[in-house]
């Protein structure tokens, strides 16, 4: 039996999923999280007759008549591949608007069984449902839910409700009748809708009484006002990523990878101790320095981000980036983004993959291509190490540098879209509206689901992807072309060395003119992460977290030393790695939104040209700041940015001449038809 | 070339295949990624697999 979850977007539908199926797809208190279908089994504890029971979390919609991609995915499934039963999701807070789509979803024909979640927060905020009456209006059955809540929450009910609207023959009826939105014209389309809200609306007045609270409304809206205000706003949120920072970097992170990195330095000992002194140096290098060391050094930094993801899950489930979404609006307008552009971003701190996966939201098909090559610009979760890392080689660990690395993004974001308008000349403009959820205390559990998973994922993909490129990496700085072992004293001349330099010399401007960053920033390609693998192995450094000293890099100076280059270059290289193009899988899920080789490569030619000018200001202004003069490599640079830059500029007068032409071509058009 | 080599030649060789096993595994199941994020090692039909394998 196939079962649906419809409904409009976060109403929870995606929380009851994951409680009915043992799931634990992401879940965020924000609309559009959800943006592909997917599919479980009903747990066994809920389903004790073990019936076949398949269960499809589909994207939030607010209507059969989609609007956006997501939208049509819900509307598609439903009509083409007809599950069984549908559950319809319908949040309890707010049920004039949900009940919009159950209308509709009526008329189809199949059964329904209506869910009435989050029926906790409906009674807390003062509002009482008759749920005997709404099921007899509805002529479908209504079960209180409680997705969150582990016990009494309604869940065995729904299910039972399904399986007996499964095996029944009944074709479901609708309380209203009007045909389906397909077949009618735009204007027959909007007097249905009339009807349908005339309808809901006097459904509504009939089964829900609400106890009017306006000290709660007040709390609520006062707390809006404060943190979604035109100024205030923005320095809100530095503060709260200041805070996260702080807390997953400078306060409980360090504390906890210091006793995590104990472990792995047991790990590296113990094995260095069991295999002595009989091993082949080589063969030993190969095992301790390239994969225990340099797989070390990277999950080394887990408990940090473990901490961080546990933070920004809070965020999301209190209802906090939903409002981010707003205070942002404001400035993307501006430069001819969505508003609807801040989701995938926020999304993208975790993983630039769902992140640009959600651009689809984005109907606008220049807005959705500019999201896909905007959205790895946000550090995400593969980037921390190497923010960790610098920050704390170069800066002591200070929050400031990975707080600052947020809001950097944010205005390459801005300053990226400006001249992405300029050069497409398209100057179309949208209007973001986003139900704002409300706030709530974040789950303690949901956030540590998240993080678990997170980490999990981090570590497979050090177990797999970092564990071969390490390997490479080291054989390959192990021996030279004619396969014979490096000399110590003579690293230059390693198969990694040769290839990595000609690179390097490229990165001279930009003040890490090293094989062995070069080596770094390209096997970063490949996934982020490895930027701290490869310098670890390349420097034989076997861990980046002193554990004696009680520091995320206690011996920072040390560190710094064998870097062998000046905060400015760090800074410039950290920079370089953050706004240069992200890894493989995240350009390939770029391709997949963007559906434009064209707009691909320009793209990944944008985000290049992007790091390469950034990573070369911040070295060269961070010196002239620092030590008083121009740092080395400032002339042949200074040529390659002009050459970026001049090109861009060609590009944007280009768009502009085209769109003056169009529009020329357009006046001419409205002449002739006069 | 004693005991010891041949033992941590093998772990070596069994580390990478393992791990190679594993990304070649999820390739073919349509992975974008191999462990991005909380959805790719939930489903199959999540979104951080291509449409294609669904």
């Amino acid at each position: 039996m196939k079962v649906a979850l419809a409904g409009n977007p976060n109403c929870g539908k995606t929380t009851l999923f994951n409680a009915i199926t043992g799931k634990i797809e992401h879940v965020g208190n924000w609309p559009g999280v959800t943006v592909e279908k997917k599919e479980g089994k009903v747990k066994q504890n809920l389903n004790p007759n073990n019936e076949d029971l398949v269960v499809v979390d589909l994207p939030g919609a607010y209507s059969m008549s989609p609007y956006t991609s997501e939208e049509t995915v819900t509307k598609d499934f439903i009509l083409n591949e007809r599950p069984d039963v549908i559950i319809n999701i319908v949040d309890s807070t707010n049920l004039s608007r949900s009940l919009f789509f159950t209308t509709q979803l009526l008329e189809l024909g199949i059964p329904i069984v209506v869910a009435l979640n989050k029926s906790d927060l409906a009674e807390k905020s003062g509002i009482t449902i008759s749920v005997p009456l709404l099921s007899e209006k509805l002529k479908c059955p209504v079960i209180r839910t409680i997705s969150t809540k582990a016990t009494n929450n309604g869940l065995p009910e729904l299910i039972k409700a399904v399986i007996t609207a499964g095996k029944s023959d009944r074709k479901q009826e609708a309380p209203l009748k009007l045909v389906t939105a397909k077949a009618l014209s735009k204007e027959d389309s909007e007097k249905a809708d009339k009807k349908r809200y005339t309808f809901v609306n006097a459904l509504v007045t009939e089964v829900e009484r609400k106890k009017m609270s306006p000290e709660r409304q007040t709390i609520q809206d006062q707390a809006d006002r404060i943190i979604t205000h035109k100024w205030l706003g923005i320095p809100i949120f530095a503060a709260v990523i200041y805070l996260v920072f702080s807390i997953s970097q400078s306060w409980v992170g360090p504390w906890l990878a210091d006793i995590f990195v104990g472990w792995i330095d047991l790990l590296y000992e113990s094995v260095a101790s069991l295999l002595g002194e009989d091993v082949n140096p080589v063969l030993g290098a190969l095992l301790l320095d390239g994969i225990i060391g340099g797989v070390g050094a990277v999950i080394g930094f887990l408990p940090l981000i473990m901490v961080l993801f546990f933070c920004l899950a809070l965020l999301e489930d209190s209802g906090y980036m939903a409002r981010v979404a707003i205070v942002m609006d404001r400035f993307f307008k501006k430069v001819g983004l969505s508003g609807r552009s801040i989701i995938p971003m926020i999304v993208g701190t975790g993983c630039s993959i769902p992140g640009v996966m959600a651009t689809r939201t984005i109907k606008n098909a220049r807005q959705r291509r500019t999201t896909a090559m905007l959205t790895p610009f946000m550090p995400c979760g593969a980037k921390l190490p190497v923010i960790a890392l610098f920050a704390g080689v170069f800066f002591g660990e200070k929050a400031w540098v990975g707080t600052s690395m947020y809001f950097l993004a944010i205005l390459v974001i801005i300053i990226g879209a400006l001249i992405i308008r300029q050069i497409t000349g398209d100057y179309s403009k949208s209007y973001f509206i986003m139900e704002l959820p409300k706030y709530r205390v974040p789950s303690i559990k949901r956030a540590t689901i998240s993080m678990f998973s997170r980490a999990k994922a981090f570590i497979i993909k050090a177990g797999t992807i970092i564990l071969v490129c390490n390997a490479v990496v080291q054989i390959l700085q192990t021996f030279d072309w004619q396969f014979q072992v490096v000399a110590e004293n003579a690293p230059e001349t390693s198969i990694l060395a040769s290839l990595a330099t000609p690179l390097a010399i490229l990165f001279i401007p930009l003040g890490f003119g090293l094989w062995q960053f070069a080596a770094a920033a390209v096997t970063g390609f490949i996934a982020k992460e490895n930027v701290v693998g490869t310098l670890a192995v390349t420097f034989a450094v076997s861990n980046f977290i002193d554990t004696e000293e009680f520091a995320l890099v206690g011996g920072s100076a040390e560190i710094n030393a064998i870097f062998g280059i000046s905060a400015a270059a760090g800074l410039a290289y950290l920079v370089f790695n953050l706004f240069t193009p992200p890894c493989f899988a995240a350009i390939g899920a770029m391709n997949s939104e963007m559906e434009s080789r064209k707009w691909l490569f320009g793209a990944l030619g944008f985000q290049l040209a992007m790091g390469y000018v950034l990573a070369f200001l911040v070295y060269q202004i961070g010196t002239l700041i620092t030590a008083g003069t121009l740092g080395e490599g400032f002339g042949p640079g200074l040529i390659a940015v002009a050459a970026i830059i001049g090109i861009v500029v060609y590009l944007m007068r280009k768009g502009s001449r085209n769109k003056q032409i169009s529009s020329q071509i357009q006046t001419v058009k409205g002449e002739v038809k006069l | 070339m004693n005991t010891i080599d041949f033992v941590v030649i093998g772990v070596v060789v069994a580390l990478i295949a393992l791990a190679v096993y594993k990304i070649v595994r999820d390739k073919k199941r349509g992975a974008r990624c191999c462990g991005c994020s909380a959805c790719c090692e939930q489903s199959e039909k999540s979104g951080c697999f291509d449409k294609a394998s669904q």
